[in-house]
């Protein structure tokens, strides 16, 4: 059997909170934080689940009105973005099928179908910047350290 | 217990402080009702006195038998005291001055790094200590927000959140107001001073965690950058420093100037996310809870960040609590006040 990679949320260095179709997400290692709404908010509760990226389409098809050529055009890249803010990790496992099985996302029968729109991630980076504080340039004689500039407040 | 635990480093600052105590000829204590609790700051001398507590003057309170928290305080210069050597190296730093392996389920440790100020307490026992190396290096802005690397973890370890955010209400309740550095929090919350509304805080304040839920007042100080005080120039006239140097703020003392305006503290309804717009009126407009907790997120995970899961999700069941809204803020300031005391008496209690 070939395992395909798993995709989930990057715990537990990634906090997230989800409400009806938002979710908010902080990213702990860099201080970034993100807003999910609609399809994006459908495609983070999938990944909090772990699954892989193909029973992640299908999820997605099952639940809006649009091609899969249109949904893998979009997601793929989407995907990537979320790996690329370090918000997914992609792990191998053995029996990596039978966990996409436990998906718990309902499908919508086809006439309720919301439209589909592309995924959007929106990352806010104030607090990164307020993580970065001055480097540590000194040690006095007691061996406490000191810095040339002050600190953002 | 090795020479370099937390339980060693805490006795040791234990042992310096009550040499400072002794090397000074006047020690002094005063006690503050924060959040509902009274917490006892120890001077060792004079030197510092009026650096830590000018912001919390609003808050002072009688003397009291049993104490939950007793905050000693101290500087070298003045009681030629110094204070133990650092027990961990450089690398135990972390970039929001928390010291990574003094910082544990009892302990917190943290290192102003700017400032160069001390802070640790002992969550278990009620006591803490603050330090710094003189009273002339305090910087204005730990001036008006002092005491936070000891306040914060203590606090947090009793049920009661630091938030990123400001607030103003009335007795019967009132909001906050929340939104990163530059969204409007503190034009907004200054505006409410010529109204009927009170001021609670227009930065950082306090909230229980439990029902119903709390705002409490912990800072008087209102810091404005220099188009703020433009446009209020009845706040600016009150600034402690009325050219504050390049891109700082100006702060006003407003525990001195304003005692009667200040509120501190109200039950809490609902959450505003104010939006500078260039309109001239002020209306509100339905947020989500996510918004809210988005807008609450940034500077309120920074204040404590090795609790910042905890806190996320306590701030997740707050904003899942109240209504929340945008304020989009207009530049008829008198409006401000007049929306936010319409939506808090014409059924914002529902």
């Amino acid at each position: 059997m070939i395992s395909l990679p798993v995709l989930c949320t990057n715990q537990p260095t990634v906090i997230s909170e989800t409400f009806d179709d938002e979710v908010v997400a902080v990213n702990l290692s860099t201080g970034s934080y993100y807003t999910l709404e609609n399809e994006a908010a459908f495609i983070w509760t999938l990944l909090a689940q772990g699954c892989t990226e193909i029973e992640l389409l299908k999820q997605v098809e099952l639940r809006y009105e649009a091609s899969h050529p249109e949904i893998e055009r979009t997601v793929r890249p989407f995907l990537a973005e979320l790996q690329l803010e370090g918000l997914v990790t992609a792990d191998i496992r053995d029996g990596g099928e039978t966990a996409t099985a436990q998906l718990t996302a309902r499908p919508n029968p086809v006439a309720d179908r919301p439209t589909f729109s592309i995924p959007i991630l929106h990352k806010y980076t104030d607090m990164e910047e307020l993580l970065l504080i001055d480097p540590i340039h000194e040690v006095d004689d007691m061996g406490w350290p000191s810095a040339h500039s002050r600190t953002h407040e | 217990m090795s020479s370099g635990s937390p339980h060693t480093f805490f006795a040791q600052l234990g042992q310096a402080f009550e040499k400072a105590v002794a090397a000074s000829s006047k020690p002094l204590e005063r006690v503050y009702a924060i959040a509902g609790h009274s917490i006892r700051l120890r001077f060792a001398g004079p030197a510092l006195l009026t650096h830590v507590t000018r912001a919390i003057t609003h808050l002072a309170t009688a003397p009291v038998r049993k104490p939950a928290l007793t905050i000693c305080i101290w500087d070298s210069c003045s009681t030629h005291t110094p204070i133990p050597s650092p027990a961990w190296g450089l690398d135990s730093y972390r970039s929001s001055g928390e010291i990574r392996e003094f910082t544990t389920e009892r302990f917190f440790t943290g290192f102003q790094l700017g400032a160069g100020i001390l802070g640790m307490v002992d969550l278990e026992r009620g006591l803490g200590f603050y330090w710094i190396r003189s009273a002339a290096q305090v910087p204005a802005y730990e001036s008006a927000a002092p005491l936070r690397l000891v306040l914060y973890p203590w606090l947090h370890a009793h049920h009661t959140l630091a938030i990123h955010a400001g607030a103003v209400g009335l007795p019967e309740g009132g909001v906050l107001l929340a939104g990163p550095s530059g969204s409007g929090k503190s034009s907004t919350a200054l505006a409410c001073l010529t109204s009927d509304l009170f001021y609670t805080a227009d930065d950082f304040c306090l909230v229980n965690r439990e029902c119903p839920l709390t705002v409490f007042s912990l800072y008087s100080t209102a810091k404005l950058h220099q188009p703020g005080l433009q446009r209020l120039p009845q706040i600016a006239s009150l600034a402690a420093d009325a050219e504050p140097r390049d891109g700082e703020k100006a702060i006003v003392y407003l525990g001195e100037q304003r005692r009667e305006k200040l509120l501190n503290h109200f039950p809490l309804k609902a959450i505003f996310i104010p939006r500078v717009t260039h309109r001239a009126q002020t209306q509100l407009q339905p947020a989500s809870p996510a918004a809210a907790l988005s807008a609450l997120t940034s500077g309120t995970l920074l204040l404590l960040p090795h609790a910042a899961r905890e806190t996320f999700h306590a701030l997740s069941e707050m904003v899942r609590q109240v209504p929340c809204f945008y304020l989009q803020v207009g530049t008829d300031l008198a409006q401000i006040p007049i929306v936010i005391h319409q939506w808090l008496t014409n059924g914002g209690h529902s």
